[in-house]
């Protein structure tokens, strides 16, 4: 194994209700299931180390440098079941001296013991997901949290000394204004998070808007309004001095996700928990969904089993890989360098040039000496420029 | 006067309005007959096309013939020639008829004299045939076979006093039925010894043997072997093959008599050469006189068939040909569409033979296919004086060259329940019909006439009566002649450029409403693009409506770490996928869904 691992996953699949956009491998009503779910949890991250260390022994680059707690809601547990699993990673693996440990936070889930608890694993990097900062809309989609929850948490945390905090937001919900959207990016700048997420919403099989789709749709913003709404949060966001580097995401110069930037970029990374997913080499598997079969199969399996809960595994070609290449890396508002692609892929990108033509013609792409980026025109169709690469 | 054999033969068929049990009770005959066993029997066995059974009705004549140990001790030959059930197929009904002595009438102790019933009588009685009724369903608990009795002896004029009431379903009563088909359907007759005189009914395509005719030989015999001559076309064929129909397979035998039913093969390669109606006579010893044979399949509907991948072009015209074999009412020439690229014309009986035809298609060849608003034939009469028949809207000369147009009137007669007359007579007004007149059938249900023109009638005209009716009323129409009329060609443009394959014909009075109709469905099924597409109908150049396919949703740009790419690539897959079934026009791409989407408006 030759490519450097920097980042780790862990999958907390429980979450206090369901909101209706969601379509995340998650669930409510299965708290009985922590203590076993954790335990599991923790197996499977002693397995990886030791996949790690029997063959990823020769490679320097296998150093973590990114954590990343997700849900679910990993919030919505006792802290201590987070800490636990978080020091056992950064006790078994071989951790950069500064590495990002994030973790999703729902507005009111946390109190000030939970916080310390966090702080003191090691954890340094909060994604806080309001939504919206109106009330009636954020009843209409599920959550049940309210605004004054969100400003609450905000403050708690940032007076325990956090300050890389993330906040995530949707536009293009069911019945939500210009005005809705736009007084929710003033609040969120208001709040000086260094980092925001701009989702637009997509109405995902398995959600109940999915199912509700027929009175759904016609409460959605029509398209116009949806791109307005975009644009606004990138100029608004952009003006406060955040700056746009992934399609939905904005920070304060130095604060990106590098996370998540090791995903777009190709990076591999190990995946824990049910449902989660890891990238080695070429393969990427993914765990069992359901909680209690993955953690029946963790419970019942090898010592030598190194993923004992993986249901699927998809191997990639080398042109799936250079066609993942695009389809993340456009993702990026640099876009991609023809260097690195020669660098990765041990060829030029000449073998692609009909497709980039074809999207720069649309006007999707342009090019920028070594780099191909994403116009703005781009960035409102990049669905289009992504489906060349599948 | 018929033979000691012929006494003993009877070739019959079953005819009944859709849904009254006509195949059911074709295959409680065949299993009475012990022809075959029950549990041999799939339902409704001479249904043999899956469209056929799935949507439960007859589309091609089908032919079978049954040993009956009769009550009176004799052994009879019967031959069940079985009929579509559809108004679109009146013409492969009277074929079937033409090959028979009588018929049995099944008529629903429920429902009663439908629209259908009466159209099937009146080929029966025009056929010389005896009829037979028979009352079905007879275990309905809503049943009230006396009540129909009635109506059948009042509306129709037989005497049905005497007709079995039976349960094909639930295989009550059918021996009955079966007696008395022996009983009161007449034998057939015809000199046994006279020089041959056979009618083609049907004719099918074998790849092994050719073209297989079936025959009903009126006069004389015919044998493996003899040298024959098809009257009308001409053509002289060696007999290499004759035989009877058993469910599903051919019987071969030696040699066909006078009121044989049967089918004969003779290395035919052409269906063409075996027009169905056609006279079979020997070379040597020709009959003096063909027989009268029958009305040829009008053409009612036309509309442009094209591959939506326009390198399946040749696959198409094969399909067509394959189809045709067994549908000699489908026509089809090339033609060339601005829109669509080349395909043909075809010509059906009905709307619902283009569907069928369509669905085949796409179905028997696997073919993906887009066809163009179907339309009737228009006579025009241009300022020079010349006569033209515009079966293409397209084609349509420029209005200021047009003299005078004329549209194809059909008399139509619709059975309803009284309760519906005002909704019909709402929608046949609607549909610039012409009311003529109105008969009580009994105190609840009447019969309703009115001339309509066919352009309204193919355009969803049937649809829209179930919706009226809750399904109760039922239709039935033939061709009345022509009449003059105020038409005008409404096309459509897409982005700026006519799309000829959805332009279509429509009463002036009507082009603003059907327009517009059209011009907000193509908005609703044509998807979001990368940017603004204007939908506009025009008549004369003049724009009447106008709708805007808004640029498309960004969609899917939500959260794509880790886990996601994988979920995000099969988004992306079926995205593409989608893509792939429409067809290109200048920069816009139209699904398949959306011309047909435009057919069916519902109002």
């Amino acid at each position: 194994m030759t490519e450097k691992v920097p980042s780790v996953y862990l999958h907390i699949p429980f979450c206090a209700s369901k909101c209706y956009y969601c379509d995340f491998n998650s669930y409510v009503n299965k708290e009985h299931l922590i203590e076993e779910y954790f335990n599991a949890l923790k197996s499977e991250i002693n397995k990886g180390a030791e996949f790690l260390a029997e063959y990823g022994s020769h490679d320097t680059g296998t150093e973590l440098e990114t954590i990343y707690v997700g849900g679910g809601t990993p919030t919505s547990v006792p802290p201590r079941f987070i800490s636990s699993v978080v020091s056992l990673v950064t006790d078994r693996y071989k951790m950069t001296s500064d590495p990002e440990i994030t973790i999703e936070c729902n507005p009111g889930t946390v109190n000030d013991n939970k916080i310390k608890e966090y702080k003191s694993c090691g954890i340094n990097r909060i994604s806080i997901g309001l939504q919206s900062s109106s009330d009636r809309i954020l009843k209409s989609i599920g959550r049940n949290h309210t605004y004054e929850d969100f400003l609450r948490t905000f403050d708690l945390f940032t007076k325990n000394g956090f300050e890389n905090i993330n906040v995530d937001i949707i536009e293009g919900l069911p019945g939500q204004s210009l005005k809705d959207f736009s007084d929710t990016v003033n609040a969120v700048i208001n709040t000086g998070a260094k980092h925001v997420s701009v989702y637009s919403l997509s109405i995902s099989e398995g959600s109940k808007f999915y199912r509700d789709s027929d009175s759904i749709m016609k409460s959605l913003p029509d398209d116009e309004d949806e791109r307005m709404m975009y644009h606004y949060a990138r100029k608004a966001l952009i003006s406060s001095g955040l700056h746009h580097y992934e399609i939905s995401n904005f920070a304060i110069p130095g604060f990106e996700s590098m996370h998540n930037l090791f995903c777009w970029k190709g990076e591999r990374y190990l995946g824990f928990g049910a449902g989660a997913h890891s990238f080695i080499g070429n393969r990427r598997s993914a765990n069992m969904s359901e909680p209690e079969e993955y953690i029946r199969r963790v419970e019942n399996s090898e010592s030598t089993d190194y993923f004992p809960a993986s249901e699927t595994l998809e191997l990639l070609s080398d042109s799936d890989l250079e066609n993942e290449f695009f389809l993340l890396r456009f993702r990026l508002i640099d876009g991609i360098s023809k260097t690195d692609f020669r660098n990765k892929f041990g060829k030029s990108l000449d073998t692609y040039i009909e497709k980039l033509d074809k999207l720069i013609s649309e006007g999707y792409l342009v090019e920028n000496d070594d780099r191909l980026i994403m116009t703005l025109r781009g960035l409102d169709y990049a669905n289009n420029i992504f489906a060349e690469f599948v | 006067m018929p033979s000691e054999r012929q006494k003993l033969i009877r070739n019959f068929s079953i005819i009944a309005h859709i849904d009254h049990g006509k195949s059911t009770l074709a295959d409680r005959i065949i299993e009475n007959t012990g022809l075959l066993e029950k549990r041999q029997m799939h339902d409704q066995m001479l249904d043999n096309m899956d469209l056929e059974r799935e949507r439960g009705i007859t589309i091609k004549a089908q032919a079978v013939r049954m040993k009956y140990k009769a009550r009176d001790g004799k052994i009879y030959t019967l031959n069940l020639i079985d009929t579509p059930g559809h108004v679109d197929f009146n013409y492969e009904v009277s074929r079937s008829l033409a090959a028979c002595d009588g018929a049995v009438l099944v008529v629903d102790a429920a429902q009663g004299i439908e629209a259908q019933t009466l159209a099937n009588v009146y080929l029966a009685i025009d056929s010389n045939l005896e009829i037979l009724p028979v009352i079905n369903k007879i275990d309905l608990p809503s049943a009230q076979p006396d009540l129909v009795k009635q109506e059948i002896e009042e509306v129709i004029g037989l005497d049905a006093s005497y007709a079995p009431c039976i349960s094909a379903k639930n295989n009550i009563n059918i021996d009955d039925a079966i007696e008395k088909i022996v009983a009161y359907l007449p034998p057939p007759s015809g000199d046994e010894d006279a020089p041959l005189k056979a009618l083609i009914f049907d004719s099918k395509y074998d790849p092994y043997k050719g073209v297989i005719v079936h025959i009903c030989v009126r006069e004389g015999r015919v044998k493996v072997g003899d040298d024959i001559l098809m009257m009308n076309t001409g053509k002289n064929f060696t007999v290499t093959e004759l035989g009877f129909f058993r469910p599903g397979e051919f019987a071969p035998c030696d040699e066909l008599l006078a009121g044989d039913v049967g089918y004969l093969a003779a290395s035919i390669k052409n269906v063409r050469d075996t027009a169905v109606g056609d006279t079979v006579t020997h070379i040597e010893r020709k009959t003096d006189k063909p027989l009268p044979g029958y009305k040829k399949a009008q053409q009612m509907v036309f509309c442009g068939i094209y591959p939506t991948d326009g390198g399946k072009y040749p696959d198409l015209r094969d399909a067509l040909e394959k189809l045709q074999m067994n549908d000699a009412a489908l026509s089809f020439e090339p033609e060339t569409s601005m829109a669509l690229g080349f395909g043909f014309r075809c010509g059906f009986l009905g709307l619902l033979h283009y569907e069928i035809v369509q669905e085949r298609l796409e179905r028997e060849f696997l073919l993906d296919i887009i066809s163009t608003a179907p339309s009737v034939i228009y006579k025009i009469e241009t300022i020079t004086g010349d006569k033209i028949s515009l079966d293409n809207p397209t084609n349509m000369p420029d209005p200021s060259h047009i003299e005078r147009m004329e549209e194809p009137i059909v008399k139509a007669a619709i059975m309803t329940p009284k309760e519906y007359v005002g909704n019909i007579m709402e929608l046949c007004q609607e549909r610039r019909g012409t009311y003529i007149n109105m008969d009580y059938i009994d105190a609840n249900r009447v019969n309703m006439h009115y001339l309509m023109p066919l352009n309204e009638i193919i355009y969803d005209f049937f649809d829209a009566l179930k919706s009226k009716t809750r399904g109760y009323a039922s239709l039935d129409y033939e061709l009345n002649g022509y009449e003059e009329s105020e038409l005008v060609k409404l096309d459509i443009m897409l982005n700026g450029e006519v799309v000829d394959a959805l332009s279509f014909i429509v009463h002036k009075d009507k082009a603003y409403a059907r327009g517009r109709r059209m011009a907000e469905k193509l908005k609703d099924s044509i998807p979001r693009q990368n940017f603004e597409i204007p939908v506009q109908a025009c008549v004369g150049g003049k724009i009447i409506a106008r709708e805007t396919i808004k640029a498309f949703r960004k969609d899917v740009l939500a959260k794509c770490y880790g886990g996601d790419i994988t979920r995000k690539k099969k988004l992306l897959e079926k995205q593409k996928e989608g893509k792939k079934r429409m067809k290109q026009f200048g920069s816009v791409e139209v699904p398949q869904e959306a011309f047909m989407s435009v057919l069916k408006l519902d109002e």
